[in-house]
């Protein structure tokens, strides 16, 4: 349908560390034992998009993302893995594969998406006003317990994601957005927009998904002209919005006239007649009344419109950007979003697989995952939480609210609750964590008791 | 699924575009962007494969909004055009042939029709009339303003009616251009029309039978005109005249959105219709069109002429022939 898809699946997040490490990079961080980033590409198999580009940050994350995506999905789907350097932003990161850009519009997608919001629902909305950009909005998801670690005591005024969107009274334009820093300073309206439209409506309960439909002329003609611009979200679509009705990206407004030599009088008010008839016929937007001027006369303003698709309540829609959204969404997608999960959960709620084995007076709540090969001790309970592959846990263990990763060891009588917990990681005997994060192959020594803390391997 | 396709596709179904004539125009143009990013695939025929791929496209069309019969008229003759290539011609040749095919539909039968019939019709307005007319029709909208424009003096009475009120935009244009009108809504019809001394209305379709295809309403007004014994005039291009014979309009009519009948937008207090859909013994009734009897129409005027609703027949029989082997 002539959308090319872009996934910018980021490289090493400095918020998930201890999670993130240089042999797993953020698009590889699992999540209810699949990679995040599985999650995007199958909605996308799904709404039948089946050629992408996949953008990493760092080479050697990429190769690391395009191993795993060309042994999972080596016939369902087209991939193509480019690797961008560090730190370039979202933006950047566009402008290094713009080259690679053929198709009219481009859909840009995070890679840290989880989501069943249909891509085919916004670019139908994209088409449908011929628009330059459309953006997915869906209602703020509800965070668990906030982390009392050391990250939460810092950012207590910030809550992530939190957005100031205006919207005109159809709810189909977006007439305002600004969000992070901007949100501290006064919040700024274009008059201009305002006086077109008539009525606005400012909503603070909607989260960005990152899901965006661009056009990919406006996209290059804006990447080109202005070389600051570094992240799509705070620069790119904040300048598009605000000006969508003094548009300098595009030519559009004012219908080509043939030069025709002789037939140019005739066939110009023929073309007239014809675009009045479908004019008068059809439900002008704002856009279109401002460009034609008070007076009805076609004047020289140029617009462009910026669309916005408001996604269903009943969607689930949550983005991977931090220590507490890794918590939520490892819950979510085995609680209430398990459909997501792509796994059939048992009579009980829980998924364990056939392989696990399970200790003698062993409990496994619901709302649990337990991957294959894992072994568990006797007398074990587990609850609301997601255990890995090739995990050894020994007897009396309580692991509440808690992922465990793979390949993890786990002593006898331990006391794990709403951590998590790395791959390759040992914690010894009678170890208590609570709210702390773990990172990769580090020795938790035996007896320690940590609260909130972030442990990692010292990096040489 | 071409691009152009899909997004006059998405604005049918979202009610963007609405009127005989401007879908016709939206579709053909769309049209003319599939034929011209076409290309024949190896071992196949240009006016098979193209035939195939239109009717496809028609299939989307009728999905997001029923076809009307100008739309599908118009359907005819493009196929009719294909397959009528000859084989010898290359493909290049073909498609711009089918261009400006579709170009000269679009002129003749569409914006020609209308100059004269707005022509034809300006000559039946004198000054002092009160011209009355419902809804938005394309063509009598060009009517009112040809006739301001030559200098008459008349009024003009328009006349709207929920869920649509697609009168309210034909309003702001008249005004705008200095003419003097009154609007109302149906429910005031009888009052109104002792005003009124021509009734200028617009068709979706013509039937064979001489009954009148249109908006929702219009039987209604031509029904108290013909009870106050004001004329009726309908005006109508020749290529939304179609064969079939229909004698009521529950046979053959368009549903749309029952919400919107019980929605009055302006007015949340009046929703006694809350709630509506999960009555299992409720149901509403939008229709589209309805369908006007001939005793009520004194005259179509149509690029063919000024004729009487019983000559319909005879222009579907003899021009048809015509058209199709243009």
């Amino acid at each position: 349908m002539d959308f090319q898809v872009v996934v910018l699946a980021g490289g090493f997040s400095k918020k998930l560390v201890p999670l993130v490490s240089k042999e797993v990079p953020k698009a590889l961080l699992p999540v209810a034992n699949r990679p995040v980033l599985s999650y995007v590409l199958d909605l996308l198999e799904q709404s039948n998009l089946k050629d992408l580009i996949v953008v990493v940050e760092g080479s050697d994350a990429a190769f690391r993302v395009g191993g795993w995506i060309s042994a999972a999905y080596l016939d369902r789907l087209h991939v193509d893995v480019a690797p961008v350097p560090e730190d370039i932003g979202t933006a950047g990161a566009l402008r290094a594969i713009s080259h690679h850009l053929t198709a009219r519009d481009i859909l840009v997608v995070s890679g840290d998406l989880v989501s069943d919001v249909p891509p085919g629902a916004v670019a139908a909305a994209h088409r449908r006003h011929d628009a330059v950009v459309t953006a997915t909005l869906c209602s703020n998801p509800v965070s668990g317990p906030a982390d009392s670690g050391s990250s939460g005591a810092k950012d207590k005024t910030k809550k992530p994601g939190r957005n100031i969107i205006g919207l005109d009274p159809s709810r189909q334009f977006l007439l305002h957005i600004a969000a992070g820093a901007e949100l501290e300073k006064d919040l700024r309206v274009q008059k201009s927009i305002l006086r077109a439209v008539g009525e606005m409506e400012l909503r603070a309960d909607l989260m960005d998904a990152h899901l965006y439909a661009i056009k990919r002329s406006v996209l290059l003609e804006v990447l080109d002209q202005k070389e600051t611009f570094q992240s799509i979200k705070k620069d790119v679509l904040p300048y598009l919005v605000r000006s969508q009705l003094k548009s300098e990206v595009l030519s559009n407004g004012a219908p080509q006239v043939e030069e025709n030599g002789n037939d140019k009088v005739n066939s110009q008010s023929k073309r007239i007649t014809q675009s009045q008839i479908l004019a008068n016929a059809s439900n002008r937007s704002f856009h279109e009344l401002y460009a034609f001027g008070p007076d009805g006369s076609a004047s020289a303003r140029r617009t462009h419109k910026c669309c916005v698709y408001i996604a269903n309540n009943n969607k689930y829609c949550a983005r991977l950007n931090s220590i507490q959204a890794f918590s939520d969404i490892n819950r979510d997608v085995t609680g209430e979003a398990n459909h997501l999960s792509g796994y059939s959960f048992s009579a009980h709620n829980n998924l364990i697989h056939p392989s696990a084995e399970l200790g003698s007076k062993t409990t496994v709540g619901p709302h649990c995952l337990l991957g294959e090969g894992s072994q568990m001790g006797d007398k074990c309970s587990v609850k609301r939480s997601v255990i890995g592959r090739h995990c050894r846990i020994g007897s009396s263990v309580k692991i509440v609210n808690s992922v465990v990763m793979d390949h993890v060891t786990i002593g006898d009588g331990c006391s794990v609750q709403g951590s998590v917990v790395c791959s390759n990681v040992q914690l010894q005997e009678r170890v208590t964590l609570k709210d702390c994060q773990v990172g990769a192959s580090y020795v938790v020594t035996a007896g320690s008791e940590y609260r909130g803390e972030s442990l990692a391997k010292k990096e040489k | 699924m071409h691009p152009a396709v899909y997004k006059v596709g998405l604005h049918y179904l979202s009610g963007d575009i609405s009127g005989g004539n401007a879908r016709c125009i939206a579709m053909l143009q769309a049209f003319q962007e599939v034929i011209k990013d076409y290309s024949t695939p190896p071992e196949k025929t240009l006016s098979r494969d193209l035939t195939a791929k239109i009717s496809s496209y028609v299939s989307f069309f009728t999905e997001c909004r029923p076809l009307s019969v100008s739309m599908g008229n118009a359907i005819r003759f493009l196929k009719s055009r294909i397959a009528k290539l000859p084989l010898t011609m290359s493909e290049s040749e073909a498609k711009t042939t089918l261009q400006s095919d579709i170009d000269h539909f679009i002129n003749e039968k569409i914006i020609v029709a209308d100059k004269v019939i707005v022509s034809h019709a300006v000559t039946k307005i004198r000054d002092g009339d009160v011209l009355l007319t419902y809804g938005s029709s394309s063509a009598v909208e060009m009517i009112l303003q040809r006739a301001h424009e030559l200098g008459k003096q008349f009024r003009v009475v328009l006349v709207d009616s929920r869920p649509k009120l697609e009168g309210q935009l034909l309003l702001r244009r008249l005004v705008a251009k200095g003419i003097s009108c009154t609007y109302t809504h149906i429910n005031a019809i009888s009052y109104i029309m002792h005003e009124a001394t021509r009734v200028f209305l617009g068709a979706s379709a013509v039937l064979s039978n001489g009954t009148v295809y249109s908006r929702v309403g219009t039987a209604c007004v031509a029904m108290v005109a013909h009870a106050f014994d004001v004329p009726v005039l309908v005006c109508c291009e020749a290529y939304k005249f179609h064969e079939r014979v229909q004698l009521d309009s529950i046979c053959s009519n368009e549903l749309g959105d029952p919400h919107a009948i019980a929605n009055v937008p302006g007015r949340e207090q009046l929703n006694f219709l809350d709630g509506c859909a999960k009555s299992d013994n409720l149901q509403l009734l939008n229709l589209i069109y309805d369908v006007m009897p001939s005793d009520y129409v004194s005259m179509i005027i149509t690029d063919y002429g000024m004729v009487p609703p019983t000559s319909v027949p005879v222009i579907v029989r003899e021009y048809r022939r015509e058209h199709l082997w243009m």
